[in-house]
Protein backbone atom coordinates (compact mmCIF):
# COMPACT_ATOMS: atom_id res chain seq x y z
CA UNK A 1 0.00 0.00 0.00
CA UNK A 2 2.89 2.37 0.92
CA UNK A 3 4.67 1.61 -2.13
CA UNK A 4 1.59 1.89 -4.50
CA UNK A 5 0.98 5.61 -2.63
CA UNK A 6 4.58 6.62 -3.29
CA UNK A 7 4.11 6.00 -6.81
CA UNK A 8 0.86 7.96 -7.08
CA UNK A 9 2.92 10.58 -5.43
CA UNK A 10 5.35 10.43 -7.61
CA UNK A 11 3.70 10.36 -10.80
CA UNK A 12 1.82 12.98 -9.94
CA UNK A 13 5.08 15.35 -8.70
CA UNK A 14 5.95 14.39 -12.32
CA UNK A 15 3.33 15.35 -13.82
CA UNK A 16 3.27 18.55 -12.18
CA UNK A 17 6.79 19.18 -13.26
CA UNK A 18 6.17 18.51 -16.77
CA UNK A 19 3.01 21.07 -16.85
CA UNK A 20 5.10 23.28 -15.28
CA UNK A 21 8.01 22.56 -17.74
CA UNK A 22 5.98 23.04 -20.51
CA UNK A 23 4.14 26.30 -19.26
CA UNK A 24 7.86 27.34 -19.19
CA UNK A 25 8.48 26.72 -22.80
CA UNK A 26 5.23 28.53 -23.14
CA UNK A 27 5.95 31.87 -21.88
CA UNK A 28 9.10 31.73 -22.92
CA UNK A 29 8.42 31.31 -27.05
CA UNK A 30 4.92 33.85 -26.38
CA UNK A 31 7.38 36.31 -24.83
CA UNK A 32 9.80 35.97 -27.29
CA UNK A 33 7.45 36.90 -30.27
CA UNK A 34 5.50 39.50 -28.12
CA UNK A 35 9.29 41.15 -27.72
CA UNK A 36 9.42 40.38 -31.63
CA UNK A 37 6.87 42.38 -32.83
CA UNK A 38 6.88 45.58 -29.45
CA UNK A 39 10.11 45.96 -29.50
CA UNK A 40 11.29 45.38 -33.25
CA UNK A 41 8.89 45.55 -35.48
CA UNK A 42 6.53 48.39 -34.02
CA UNK A 43 9.39 50.71 -33.16
CA UNK A 44 10.39 53.93 -35.19
CA UNK A 45 14.05 52.67 -35.39
CA UNK A 46 16.54 53.33 -38.29
CA UNK A 47 16.66 50.11 -40.23
CA UNK A 48 20.30 49.34 -39.60
CA UNK A 49 19.06 49.21 -35.43
CA UNK A 50 16.09 47.15 -35.84
CA UNK A 51 18.10 44.89 -37.32
CA UNK A 52 21.05 45.21 -34.61
CA UNK A 53 18.01 44.43 -31.91
CA UNK A 54 16.51 41.72 -33.75
CA UNK A 55 20.24 39.99 -34.11
CA UNK A 56 20.18 40.24 -30.43
CA UNK A 57 16.81 38.59 -29.70
CA UNK A 58 17.30 35.67 -32.23
CA UNK A 59 20.73 34.82 -31.12
CA UNK A 60 19.40 34.72 -27.76
CA UNK A 61 16.18 32.90 -28.36
CA UNK A 62 17.67 30.13 -31.61
CA UNK A 63 20.29 27.77 -30.29
CA UNK A 64 21.85 28.37 -33.74
CA UNK A 65 25.20 26.48 -32.98
CA UNK A 66 23.10 23.37 -32.93
CA UNK A 67 20.96 24.01 -35.70
CA UNK A 68 24.42 24.69 -37.90
CA UNK A 69 25.17 21.13 -37.19
CA UNK A 70 21.98 19.40 -37.66
CA UNK A 71 21.36 21.02 -41.44
CA UNK A 72 25.11 20.21 -42.63
CA UNK A 73 23.59 16.75 -41.88
CA UNK A 74 26.09 14.04 -42.81
CA UNK A 75 28.93 16.45 -43.85
CA UNK A 76 28.90 17.79 -40.14
CA UNK A 77 31.34 14.49 -39.00
CA UNK A 78 33.22 15.19 -42.18
CA UNK A 79 34.53 18.89 -41.66
CA UNK A 80 37.51 19.52 -39.85
CA UNK A 81 37.28 21.72 -36.55
CA UNK A 82 38.13 25.02 -38.62
CA UNK A 83 35.51 24.30 -41.57
CA UNK A 84 32.95 24.01 -38.76
CA UNK A 85 33.58 27.18 -36.66
CA UNK A 86 33.56 28.88 -40.01
CA UNK A 87 30.27 27.58 -41.16
CA UNK A 88 28.54 28.09 -37.72
CA UNK A 89 30.08 31.26 -37.88
CA UNK A 90 28.52 32.22 -41.56
CA UNK A 91 25.15 30.56 -41.15
CA UNK A 92 24.25 32.57 -37.67
CA UNK A 93 25.01 35.54 -39.95
CA UNK A 94 22.94 34.32 -42.50
CA UNK A 95 20.42 33.06 -41.21
CA UNK A 96 19.53 36.19 -39.21
CA UNK A 97 19.39 38.27 -41.80
CA UNK A 98 17.27 35.78 -44.26
CA UNK A 99 14.88 35.93 -40.97
CA UNK A 100 14.88 39.36 -40.44
CA UNK A 101 14.16 39.91 -44.10
CA UNK A 102 10.78 37.63 -43.73
CA UNK A 103 9.89 38.79 -40.86
CA UNK A 104 9.96 42.34 -42.44
CA UNK A 105 6.85 40.95 -44.14
CA UNK A 106 4.84 40.21 -41.00
CA UNK A 107 1.70 42.16 -41.48
CA UNK A 108 1.09 42.78 -37.17
CA UNK A 109 -1.44 39.73 -37.19
CA UNK A 110 -2.73 38.33 -34.06
CA UNK A 111 -0.61 34.84 -32.59
CA UNK A 112 -2.26 32.46 -30.27
CA UNK A 113 -0.58 29.98 -28.59
CA UNK A 114 -2.56 26.93 -27.90
CA UNK A 115 -0.32 24.27 -26.34
CA UNK A 116 2.73 22.19 -26.25
CA UNK A 117 3.81 18.37 -27.11
CA UNK A 118 6.27 16.35 -25.89
CA UNK A 119 8.75 15.84 -28.53
CA UNK A 120 12.00 13.83 -28.37
CA UNK A 121 14.27 13.82 -24.92
CA UNK A 122 14.23 17.31 -23.57
CA UNK A 123 12.40 18.81 -26.59
CA UNK A 124 9.07 20.19 -26.67
CA UNK A 125 6.55 21.19 -29.72
CA UNK A 126 4.92 24.25 -28.66
CA UNK A 127 1.65 24.83 -31.01
CA UNK A 128 0.16 28.71 -32.52
CA UNK A 129 -1.71 30.01 -35.06
CA UNK A 130 -1.29 33.32 -36.53
CA UNK A 131 -5.21 34.62 -36.69
CA UNK A 132 -5.33 34.78 -40.80
CA UNK A 133 -7.82 33.95 -42.96
CA UNK A 134 -6.84 30.85 -43.82
CA UNK A 135 -4.56 30.73 -40.30
CA UNK A 136 -1.51 29.94 -40.72
CA UNK A 137 -0.07 27.28 -38.40
CA UNK A 138 3.16 27.74 -36.56
CA UNK A 139 5.06 24.81 -34.50
CA UNK A 140 8.15 26.60 -32.13
CA UNK A 141 10.39 23.13 -31.22
CA UNK A 142 12.01 24.02 -28.24
CA UNK A 143 14.79 22.06 -26.51
CA UNK A 144 15.58 22.53 -22.60
CA UNK A 145 19.65 22.97 -21.85
CA UNK A 146 21.12 23.89 -18.32
CA UNK A 147 17.41 24.68 -17.47
CA UNK A 148 16.95 27.08 -19.96
CA UNK A 149 14.98 26.86 -23.36
CA UNK A 150 16.12 26.97 -26.60
CA UNK A 151 14.49 27.05 -29.79
CA UNK A 152 15.68 24.55 -32.26
CA UNK A 153 13.60 24.60 -35.20
CA UNK A 154 10.47 26.66 -36.84
CA UNK A 155 7.65 24.79 -38.55
CA UNK A 156 5.80 27.27 -40.50
CA UNK A 157 2.77 25.39 -42.34
CA UNK A 158 4.22 22.24 -42.45
CA UNK A 159 7.90 23.64 -43.76
CA UNK A 160 10.61 22.99 -40.90
CA UNK A 161 13.01 25.34 -41.22
CA UNK A 162 15.83 23.06 -40.07
CA UNK A 163 15.00 20.35 -42.29
CA UNK A 164 14.90 22.60 -45.43
CA UNK A 165 18.34 24.12 -44.61
CA UNK A 166 19.84 20.75 -44.57
CA UNK A 167 17.99 19.89 -47.61
CA UNK A 168 19.13 22.65 -49.37
CA UNK A 169 23.05 22.26 -47.82
CA UNK A 170 23.27 19.00 -48.19
CA UNK A 171 22.22 19.49 -52.31
CA UNK A 172 24.52 21.56 -52.88
CA UNK A 173 27.67 19.81 -50.87
CA UNK A 174 26.69 16.87 -53.05
CA UNK A 175 26.79 18.79 -56.09
CA UNK A 176 30.71 20.43 -54.95
CA UNK A 177 32.16 17.26 -53.71
CA UNK A 178 31.64 17.72 -50.05
CA UNK A 179 33.52 21.04 -50.01
CA UNK A 180 32.21 22.67 -46.84
CA UNK A 181 34.35 25.88 -47.19
CA UNK A 182 32.78 26.43 -50.81
CA UNK A 183 29.02 26.29 -48.81
CA UNK A 184 30.32 28.71 -46.26
CA UNK A 185 31.49 31.19 -49.03
CA UNK A 186 29.00 30.91 -50.84
CA UNK A 187 26.34 31.60 -47.70
CA UNK A 188 28.78 34.84 -46.71
CA UNK A 189 27.97 35.74 -49.86
CA UNK A 190 24.28 35.60 -49.98
CA UNK A 191 24.32 37.51 -46.40
CA UNK A 192 26.28 40.74 -47.95
CA UNK A 193 23.47 40.48 -50.50
CA UNK A 194 20.70 41.28 -48.09
CA UNK A 195 19.93 44.92 -48.43
CA UNK A 196 17.97 46.23 -45.41
CA UNK A 197 17.07 49.86 -46.82
CA UNK A 198 16.35 52.34 -43.83
CA UNK A 199 13.10 52.94 -45.18
CA UNK A 200 10.77 50.19 -46.39
CA UNK B 1 3.04 4.40 -88.71
CA UNK B 2 3.55 1.68 -86.21
CA UNK B 3 7.12 1.97 -86.73
CA UNK B 4 7.34 5.80 -85.68
CA UNK B 5 5.63 5.12 -82.80
CA UNK B 6 7.85 2.02 -81.40
CA UNK B 7 11.27 4.74 -82.33
CA UNK B 8 9.14 7.48 -80.47
CA UNK B 9 8.33 5.33 -77.41
CA UNK B 10 12.09 3.80 -77.35
CA UNK B 11 13.50 7.37 -77.69
CA UNK B 12 11.15 8.51 -74.74
CA UNK B 13 12.52 5.81 -73.14
CA UNK B 14 15.89 6.84 -73.25
CA UNK B 15 15.22 10.22 -72.25
CA UNK B 16 13.89 9.24 -69.12
CA UNK B 17 16.86 6.75 -68.73
CA UNK B 18 19.47 9.19 -69.19
CA UNK B 19 17.37 11.29 -67.52
CA UNK B 20 17.83 9.23 -64.38
CA UNK B 21 19.92 10.05 -61.10
CA UNK B 22 22.52 6.74 -60.85
CA UNK B 23 21.93 5.41 -56.99
CA UNK B 24 25.01 5.82 -55.11
CA UNK B 25 26.55 3.22 -53.49
CA UNK B 26 28.60 4.60 -50.49
CA UNK B 27 26.22 4.58 -47.56
CA UNK B 28 26.44 8.07 -46.69
CA UNK B 29 25.67 9.58 -50.19
CA UNK B 30 22.93 6.51 -50.66
CA UNK B 31 20.89 7.59 -47.29
CA UNK B 32 21.29 11.25 -49.03
CA UNK B 33 19.50 9.91 -52.18
CA UNK B 34 16.96 7.70 -50.53
CA UNK B 35 16.09 11.11 -48.52
CA UNK B 36 15.70 13.09 -51.68
CA UNK B 37 13.92 11.06 -53.11
CA UNK B 38 14.48 12.43 -56.61
CA UNK B 39 15.29 9.69 -59.05
CA UNK B 40 14.65 11.95 -61.95
CA UNK B 41 16.44 14.59 -60.47
CA UNK B 42 18.16 15.88 -63.47
CA UNK B 43 15.03 15.63 -65.96
CA UNK B 44 13.19 17.52 -62.82
CA UNK B 45 16.04 20.01 -62.63
CA UNK B 46 16.14 20.71 -66.59
CA UNK B 47 12.32 21.12 -66.32
CA UNK B 48 12.39 23.50 -62.89
CA UNK B 49 15.35 25.72 -65.80
CA UNK B 50 12.30 25.96 -68.16
CA UNK B 51 9.87 26.93 -65.32
CA UNK B 52 12.40 29.34 -63.94
CA UNK B 53 12.73 30.82 -67.69
CA UNK B 54 9.24 31.50 -68.62
CA UNK B 55 8.57 33.06 -64.78
CA UNK B 56 11.85 35.48 -65.36
CA UNK B 57 10.59 36.47 -68.87
CA UNK B 58 7.11 36.28 -68.95
CA UNK B 59 4.86 35.78 -65.91
CA UNK B 60 6.85 37.48 -63.30
CA UNK B 61 7.18 40.93 -65.46
CA UNK B 62 3.50 40.44 -66.42
CA UNK B 63 2.82 40.05 -62.09
CA UNK B 64 4.71 43.10 -61.36
CA UNK B 65 3.36 45.07 -64.04
CA UNK B 66 -0.41 44.04 -63.23
CA UNK B 67 0.71 45.32 -59.66
CA UNK B 68 1.97 48.54 -61.03
CA UNK B 69 -1.34 49.40 -62.66
CA UNK B 70 -3.57 48.81 -59.95
CA UNK B 71 -4.45 49.25 -56.64
CA UNK B 72 -4.29 46.85 -53.32
CA UNK B 73 -7.93 46.63 -53.41
CA UNK B 74 -8.34 46.16 -56.40
CA UNK B 75 -5.98 43.34 -56.67
CA UNK B 76 -8.37 41.80 -53.53
CA UNK B 77 -11.28 41.86 -55.81
CA UNK B 78 -9.95 39.79 -58.48
CA UNK B 79 -7.68 37.22 -55.90
CA UNK B 80 -11.44 36.89 -53.88
CA UNK B 81 -13.31 36.44 -57.22
CA UNK B 82 -11.07 33.69 -58.34
CA UNK B 83 -10.98 32.26 -55.12
CA UNK B 84 -14.85 31.70 -55.56
CA UNK B 85 -14.27 29.96 -58.72
CA UNK B 86 -12.12 27.73 -56.81
CA UNK B 87 -14.78 26.86 -54.21
CA UNK B 88 -16.95 24.93 -56.83
CA UNK B 89 -13.66 22.39 -56.87
CA UNK B 90 -13.98 22.67 -53.11
CA UNK B 91 -17.14 21.71 -53.27
CA UNK B 92 -16.70 18.28 -55.40
CA UNK B 93 -13.73 17.52 -53.43
CA UNK B 94 -15.19 17.46 -50.14
CA UNK B 95 -18.41 15.65 -51.55
CA UNK B 96 -15.84 13.09 -53.01
CA UNK B 97 -14.03 12.77 -49.60
CA UNK B 98 -17.28 12.30 -48.11
CA UNK B 99 -16.56 15.44 -46.44
CA UNK B 100 -19.67 17.17 -45.18
CA UNK B 101 -18.24 20.13 -43.43
CA UNK B 102 -16.25 20.54 -45.67
CA UNK B 103 -18.77 20.09 -48.79
CA UNK B 104 -21.33 22.48 -46.69
CA UNK B 105 -18.96 25.04 -46.05
CA UNK B 106 -17.41 25.76 -49.54
CA UNK B 107 -21.53 25.46 -50.75
CA UNK B 108 -22.07 28.20 -48.33
CA UNK B 109 -18.92 30.53 -49.31
CA UNK B 110 -19.49 30.26 -52.46
CA UNK B 111 -23.15 31.28 -52.38
CA UNK B 112 -22.76 33.81 -50.10
CA UNK B 113 -20.01 35.46 -52.31
CA UNK B 114 -21.84 35.51 -55.73
CA UNK B 115 -24.76 36.90 -54.49
CA UNK B 116 -23.78 38.84 -52.17
CA UNK B 117 -20.31 39.55 -52.97
CA UNK B 118 -20.81 40.83 -56.54
CA UNK B 119 -20.15 37.72 -58.14
CA UNK B 120 -17.38 36.66 -55.73
CA UNK B 121 -15.46 40.12 -55.72
CA UNK B 122 -16.03 40.55 -52.20
CA UNK B 123 -15.29 38.28 -49.55
CA UNK B 124 -18.55 38.33 -47.83
CA UNK B 125 -18.61 34.85 -46.65
CA UNK B 126 -15.50 35.03 -44.22
CA UNK B 127 -17.17 38.25 -42.78
CA UNK B 128 -19.74 35.89 -41.76
CA UNK B 129 -16.81 33.58 -40.54
CA UNK B 130 -17.52 30.67 -42.37
CA UNK B 131 -14.28 28.40 -42.34
CA UNK B 132 -12.02 28.49 -46.05
CA UNK B 133 -10.59 25.17 -47.01
CA UNK B 134 -8.39 24.36 -50.00
CA UNK B 135 -9.41 20.95 -51.98
CA UNK B 136 -8.12 19.47 -54.89
CA UNK B 137 -8.30 16.06 -56.34
CA UNK B 138 -4.77 15.24 -55.12
CA UNK B 139 -6.14 15.44 -51.88
CA UNK B 140 -9.25 13.59 -52.74
CA UNK B 141 -7.11 10.71 -53.87
CA UNK B 142 -5.23 10.62 -50.79
CA UNK B 143 -8.38 10.26 -49.27
CA UNK B 144 -9.43 7.38 -51.29
CA UNK B 145 -6.31 5.70 -49.88
CA UNK B 146 -3.35 7.05 -51.86
CA UNK B 147 -1.74 8.37 -48.35
CA UNK B 148 2.19 8.27 -49.64
CA UNK B 149 3.38 9.36 -52.81
CA UNK B 150 6.58 11.06 -51.92
CA UNK B 151 8.62 10.67 -55.67
CA UNK B 152 9.40 14.31 -56.39
CA UNK B 153 8.15 15.41 -60.17
CA UNK B 154 8.80 18.70 -61.62
CA UNK B 155 5.60 19.34 -64.22
CA UNK B 156 6.10 21.33 -66.96
CA UNK B 157 4.80 24.84 -66.15
CA UNK B 158 2.56 23.75 -63.42
CA UNK B 159 5.89 23.16 -60.93
CA UNK B 160 6.17 20.69 -57.76
CA UNK B 161 4.43 17.25 -57.25
CA UNK B 162 4.47 14.12 -57.48
CA UNK B 163 2.75 10.76 -58.96
CA UNK B 164 -0.48 11.46 -57.30
CA UNK B 165 -0.91 14.70 -57.46
CA UNK B 166 0.07 14.96 -60.65
CA UNK B 167 -2.53 12.99 -61.80
CA UNK B 168 -4.84 14.81 -59.18
CA UNK B 169 -3.58 17.74 -61.19
CA UNK B 170 -5.12 16.39 -64.58
CA UNK B 171 -8.13 15.68 -62.41
CA UNK B 172 -8.52 19.10 -61.49
CA UNK B 173 -8.44 19.85 -65.42
CA UNK B 174 -11.81 17.85 -66.08
CA UNK B 175 -13.65 19.22 -63.17
CA UNK B 176 -14.73 22.55 -62.18
CA UNK B 177 -14.29 25.57 -62.21
CA UNK B 178 -11.48 24.29 -65.02
CA UNK B 179 -13.93 22.21 -67.15
CA UNK B 180 -16.23 25.62 -66.97
CA UNK B 181 -13.77 27.83 -68.13
CA UNK B 182 -12.60 25.64 -70.86
CA UNK B 183 -16.54 25.57 -72.34
CA UNK B 184 -16.20 29.46 -72.27
CA UNK B 185 -14.86 31.15 -75.85
CA UNK B 186 -11.65 31.40 -76.37
CA UNK B 187 -11.99 35.32 -75.45
CA UNK B 188 -13.00 34.57 -72.10
CA UNK B 189 -11.23 31.28 -71.93
CA UNK B 190 -7.69 32.55 -72.23
CA UNK B 191 -8.08 35.60 -70.21
CA UNK B 192 -9.72 34.45 -67.40
CA UNK B 193 -6.63 30.99 -67.26
CA UNK B 194 -3.79 33.71 -67.66
CA UNK B 195 -5.45 36.00 -65.01
CA UNK B 196 -5.61 33.42 -62.32
CA UNK B 197 -1.65 32.66 -62.88
CA UNK B 198 -0.94 36.49 -62.59
CA UNK B 199 -2.86 37.06 -59.91
CA UNK B 200 -1.29 34.32 -58.02
CA UNK B 201 2.21 34.83 -59.07
CA UNK B 202 1.64 38.66 -58.03
CA UNK B 203 0.90 37.60 -54.47
CA UNK B 204 4.30 35.48 -54.33
CA UNK B 205 6.26 38.37 -55.74
CA UNK B 206 8.24 38.99 -52.24
CA UNK B 207 8.03 35.81 -50.90
CA UNK B 208 9.29 33.54 -53.97
CA UNK B 209 12.47 36.98 -54.16
CA UNK B 210 12.94 36.13 -50.68
CA UNK B 211 13.87 32.38 -51.17
CA UNK B 212 16.05 32.89 -54.49
CA UNK B 213 17.92 35.68 -53.12
CA UNK B 214 19.01 33.64 -50.09
CA UNK B 215 19.16 29.55 -51.89
CA UNK B 216 22.68 28.25 -52.21
CA UNK B 217 20.38 25.57 -54.66
CA UNK B 218 16.74 27.07 -55.57
CA UNK B 219 15.85 23.78 -56.42
CA UNK B 220 16.39 21.56 -53.50
CA UNK B 221 15.02 24.82 -51.49
CA UNK B 222 11.90 24.28 -53.34
CA UNK B 223 11.90 20.67 -53.83
CA UNK B 224 12.27 20.37 -49.66
CA UNK B 225 9.35 23.08 -49.09
CA UNK B 226 7.31 22.60 -51.07
CA UNK B 227 7.31 18.62 -50.48
CA UNK B 228 6.83 19.20 -46.73
CA UNK B 229 3.67 21.82 -47.04
CA UNK B 230 1.84 19.44 -49.53
CA UNK B 231 2.72 16.45 -47.02
CA UNK B 232 0.62 18.93 -44.57
CA UNK B 233 -2.16 19.85 -46.73
CA UNK B 234 -2.50 16.00 -46.87
CA UNK B 235 -2.08 15.44 -43.30
CA UNK B 236 -5.05 17.74 -43.03
CA UNK B 237 -7.09 16.34 -45.56
CA UNK B 238 -6.73 12.70 -43.82
CA UNK B 239 -7.65 14.42 -40.73
CA UNK B 240 -4.51 13.19 -39.21
CA UNK B 241 -4.63 14.95 -35.50
CA UNK B 242 -1.64 16.02 -33.68
CA UNK B 243 -1.11 13.04 -31.45
CA UNK B 244 -1.25 10.62 -34.84
CA UNK B 245 2.26 10.64 -35.60
CA UNK B 246 5.10 11.25 -37.00
CA UNK B 247 4.10 14.37 -39.48
CA UNK B 248 7.09 15.46 -41.58
CA UNK B 249 8.41 17.99 -38.83
CA UNK B 250 8.71 15.05 -36.83
CA UNK B 251 11.93 13.87 -37.17
CA UNK B 252 15.15 13.43 -34.52
CA UNK B 253 17.49 16.29 -33.43
CA UNK B 254 20.34 14.95 -31.75
CA UNK B 255 22.99 17.32 -31.21
CA UNK B 256 27.14 17.22 -29.93
CA UNK B 257 26.71 19.95 -27.55
CA UNK B 258 28.83 23.11 -27.75
CA UNK B 259 30.27 24.16 -24.37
Amino acid sequence: MKKILTLIIGLLMYSNSVLADSQKAITFVETLANDMIVDVLATQKPMTEKLDLFREKFHQALDLKSIGQFVLGVYWRKATPIERDEFIKAFMDFSTKSWADKFNMYNGQKIVFKGSRPAQKNQLYIDSVIQNNPPVEVIWRVREKNNEYKIVDIVVEGVSMAMSYRNEYTSFLQQNKGDVAKLTQELNQKSQAFKFADEK
Amino acid sequence: MKKHIFLGMLSGIMFLCCSCATKPTQPEQLKIYEETNDPLEPLNRSIFAFNNLVDDTILKPTASGYRAVTTKTMRTGVTNFYDNLSETRNVINGALQANPEKTSNAFKRFMANTFWGFFGLMDVASDMDIPKYDNDFGQTLAVWGWETSDTYLVLPLMGPSNPRDALGTAGNFITPPSVLITMMTPWTAYPLTIGNYVQMRERSIEFLDNLHRSSTDYYATVRSMSRQNRQKVINDALGHTETQTPKQYEFDMDFDDFE
